[in-house]
């Protein structure tokens, strides 16, 4: 039960710049995961979390040690580690439907295989009515819960979420939260999960690994013994969100580079 | 009720003045060399089928044009999208070819003719197979090389930069989230790369169609043509025909205007999610 399921050995990223330099994105970053592991990595924007989940899901090379699934070392994606993206990544010329059967289609599975998969991954997430609907027709919390039906619906062992919800209102973002944790229990799966909310982070998680700011590196991981449903008015959540936003505080009192964190170059080049 | 019949009156309002502005001046002119009258033009489009000047009819002027058109756009579309695809898709031969199209892509089309017929002559599909004199000569003869090369060009450009463009500014989210579900390179091509970037290249498509109808009367100009609308053309303008001058152009552009509208048509049933999902 302990093995770890993914494992970064000190990982380090740098990129080229543009205009010569190195930069430092993830420095020396060791973790291990867990089955049935909730992991939330939560650190100022720029701090390379965002790089190193691509790197564990083998969208991006690594500059210096390893990230092992199972013992294998994670060189290109594989149907084993799942992804859900912050947004637009629906393909916004098929329906809900085709979408969320995407995993299977690439698969090879027949048509009427893929139909029942995505019914059942879409009454999963609450959007069974929705099968033949545009991407386009749906709010932005509806698209995300298709992305992580078309995620599961993959049969992922780890689902890596990057900032999945950053880009929803305050109230949708709350729901989909509590949306995840109900989707976990009947779905057993190890989720990775990248946010810049502390509040989501300890709301979610079993275990928070705080980052530095860039280059990152993990400052400390902090185990979560709040038993769920969690109440965030409950004094050891909102001591534990505080001591969090304490160390990112001073973190960040440094000088902070964190308007490069949206041009990464990898994100750039294309 | 008013407003709207207000507002499908309007785009009437101004062809009716101009042709009530055409009626009056060309009354006041009274030379049919300059201005002929709107009754003399809408005669001659009203029957197609007549023998004009001993060119032929205009319907088969349009006719042969069409073809023409047709040849040298099938052309430039079997050239202009697997490459525009291929050098969207892969950086390196977009580095490597995109400076030296560039060097081409500000020539008018019209300005390859002197090369171009000192490269193809009056040689035509029907002498290039070495066909046999007959029906089928007749025909291919009236493709002439340098006219599909004048055709081709113009239509290659607008369709090559807009499936370079269509490629290159697919959302790399897209491409990450299929890779992730172990997409392969082939999967991504066919299920991710074409699907989104064919919006860009059908409007690449679209506007290459334009082009290439618009090249049609520099080439149908070319030695050794004697039909088509272009050629119509400036053959009734050396004979003092005007009225055929501008019945010719009123059917190029209605021609133009009718494949237009068939492509606006595709672009606006298969692409909405384009418009919708921004």
């Amino acid at each position: 039960m302990n093995t770890p399921v993914l494992s970064a050995r000190n990982v380090h990223k740098h990129f080229l710049a543009g205009h010569g330099e190195t930069i430092q994105a993830v420095n020396d970053v060791s973790l291990d995961v867990v089955e049935n592991e909730f992991i939330c990595i939560v650190g100022p924007s720029g701090c390379g979390k965002s790089t190193f989940l691509r790197m564990a899901a083998g969208l991006e090379s690594l500059s210096q040690g390893e990230i092992l699934y199972r013992n294998q070392p994670v060189r290109a994606p594989r149907r084993e580690i799942g992804m859900v993206f912050q947004e637009y990544s629906l393909l916004p010329w098929r329906t809900v439907r085709d979408n969320v059967s995407l995993g299977p289609e690439i698969a090879g599975r027949s048509r009427a295989e893929r139909d029942a998969v995505a019914r059942e991954y879409l009454a999963l997430v609450n959007l069974g009515d929705f099968a033949s609907a545009m991407p386009h027709e749906l709010s932005g919390g509806m698209r995300q819960r298709v992305a992580i039906a078309r995620a599961l619906a993959n049969k992922p062992d780890v689902l890596l979420m990057d900032e999945p919800f950053g880009a929803l209102d305050a109230h949708t973002r709350i729901l989909l939260q509590r949306e995840l944790l109900r989707i976990r229990e009947h779905h057993k799966t190890t989720i990775v999960f990248v946010t810049h909310g502390v509040d989501e982070a300890v709301y979610l998680a079993d275990r928070v690994v705080v980052m530095t700011p860039r280059p990152g590196r993990i400052r400390t991981v902090l185990p979560v013994d709040i038993p769920r449903p969690r109440d965030r008015a409950d004094p050891a959540y909102a001591r534990l969100t505080a001591a969090i936003l304490d160390m990112l505080d001073t973190e960040t009192a440094a000088p902070a580079t964190a308007k490069e964190e949206e041009s990464c170059p990898s994100q750039a080049s294309m | 009720m008013q407003h709207k019949l207000l507002s499908l009156c309007l785009p009437l309002l101004a062809p009716c003045l101009f042709f009530l502005f055409w009626e009056y001046a060309a009354t006041a002119i009274d030379n049919e060399l300059i201005l002929p009258p709107l009754e003399q033009i809408i005669a001659l489009l009203a029957h197609p089928g007549e023998n004009l000047i001993s060119m032929g009819t205009l319907a088969g002027n349009i006719g042969i044009s069409m073809v023409r058109v047709l040849s040298g756009y099938a052309l430039a579309v079997m050239i202009g999208v697997p490459l525009g695809v291929a050098m969207g898709y892969y950086g390196g031969l977009f580095r490597l070819l995109n400076a030296f199209l560039g060097m081409f892509r500000p020539i008018p089309p019209l300005a390859w003719v002197p090369l171009v017929l000192a490269w193809f002559g009056v040689a035509s599909l029907a002498t290039l197979a070495n066909l046999p004199r007959g029906e089928l000569y007749f025909y291919c003869n009236n493709l002439k090389l340098s006219m599909l090369f004048i055709i081709f060009i113009g239509a290659l450009f607008p369709v090559l930069t807009s499936s370079v463009h269509g490629v290159r500014t697919v959302n790399r989210t897209l491409i990450d989230s299929a890779r992730v579900l172990g997409a392969t390179e082939k999967d991504i091509f066919l299920k991710i790369l074409l699907p989104a970037a064919s919006p860009s290249i059908v409007n690449g498509l679209r506007i290459g169609l334009g082009v290439a109808w618009m090249c049609l009367v520099s080439a149908e100009m070319l030695p050794g043509s004697l039909s088509g609308v272009g050629y119509l053309i400036t053959h009734a303008y050396t004979v003092g025909r005007t009225d055929v001058v501008i019945a010719g152009m009123i059917s190029i552009s209605a021609v133009g205007a009718l494949l237009d509208f068939g492509f606006q048509w595709i672009e606006k049933r298969k692409y909405a999610w384009k418009q919708l999902s921004r």
